[in-house]
């Protein structure tokens, strides 16, 4: 059983690395000197944003080339990446709050939850001087 | 200790059964005192398991060998042995005063503060993503009135 575990962990840590190398290449192609090349890249890209199967950790990284290929120098490419950058915004996976991507109130939310998590750290930090006090 | 049986027998034959009668002895006797010690090394965990396992692998070659020289030696080993033991149960000892110190409220407080910062990164990259949309508009804004064409 244990044997079984440890493989299947191996496997997947391989599986891991053959993925990432693959995105690896297909970030480096983004910079090929042939437009044509760039062109079917984005469009693999495409293919890959809607089937939703770009990880999540991986997907600001590849909005960042989309971004840096609206100003290619072929047309081709500019069009493609339009059609890139339209596919992230249908597929984005930040739907736990009903899919709206309001700007402000996700600020809002991240101040609030940095008030909660210093709170809770002085009340931690406070609980531990007691207790080495006591102990 | 015990002596061999008080024969006077100076062959050869009648020295080695008595040799091996002594080092059986010496060996049964060492087993019990491992048994008596083996209450304490219950707490110890697989390390010491497993150390025992190693004596008793030794201990069954030795029988299979019946040297009085080599009982003498696991005898000093032995004493070694317990002396790391009992620095190990020292080590072990201090360690659950300090898990049992700490009360149900610090892992509700823990539990709460990861949730918290599995929240925050959600929504940091939520607003990553949107800032990153958001620098594009202003190239989209160029390209829409552009004719500019390169093919």
């Amino acid at each position: 059983m244990l044997m079984k575990k440890k493989n299947d962990n191996l496997f997947k840590a391989a599986e891991e690395t053959a993925l990432k190398s693959l995105f690896d290449v297909l970030e480096e192609r983004a910079l090929d000197n042939n437009a044509y090349v760039r062109t079917r890249l984005i469009q693999t890209l495409i293919t890959i944003v809607e089937a939703n199967a770009l990880p999540v950790n991986m997907r600001s990284q590849f909005l960042k080339i989309c971004l840096q290929r609206l100003n290619d120098k072929s047309s081709a490419v500019r069009r493609r990446a339009v059609q890139l950058l339209a596919s992230f915004v249908k597929t984005h996976p930040f739907r736990m709050d009903g899919g709206q991507l309001p700007l402000s109130v996700f600020s809002k939310k991240i101040a609030d939850i940095d008030q909660a998590i210093h709170v809770c750290d002085h009340l931690f930090d406070q609980f531990l001087i007691l207790k080495i006090f006591f102990h | 200790m015990e002596v061999a049986p008080a024969e006077e027998e100076t062959s050869p034959a009648a020295e080695k059964k008595t040799s091996k009668k002594t080092s059986k002895k010496a060996v049964a006797d060492k087993k019990k005192s491992k048994k008596a010690h083996a209450g304490s090394k219950v707490k110890k965990g697989r390390k010491i398991v497993d150390s025992d396992e190693e004596e008793e692998a030794q201990d069954d070659d030795d029988d299979d060998e019946g040297t009085e020289q080599e009982v003498d030696k696991e005898n000093v080993d032995d004493g070694e042995g317990e002396d790391d033991d009992d620095e190990e149960e020292a080590v072990i000892k201090e360690e659950p005063v300090a898990v049992a110190a700490a009360p149900a409220v610090d892992a509700e407080t823990v539990a709460k503060v990861t949730m918290l910062r599995l929240q925050r990164r959600y929504y940091q990259d939520v607003v990553d993503f949107l800032t990153l949309i958001g620098t594009s508009m202003p190239i989209l804004r160029q390209l829409m009135v552009s004719n500019y064409k390169t093919v």
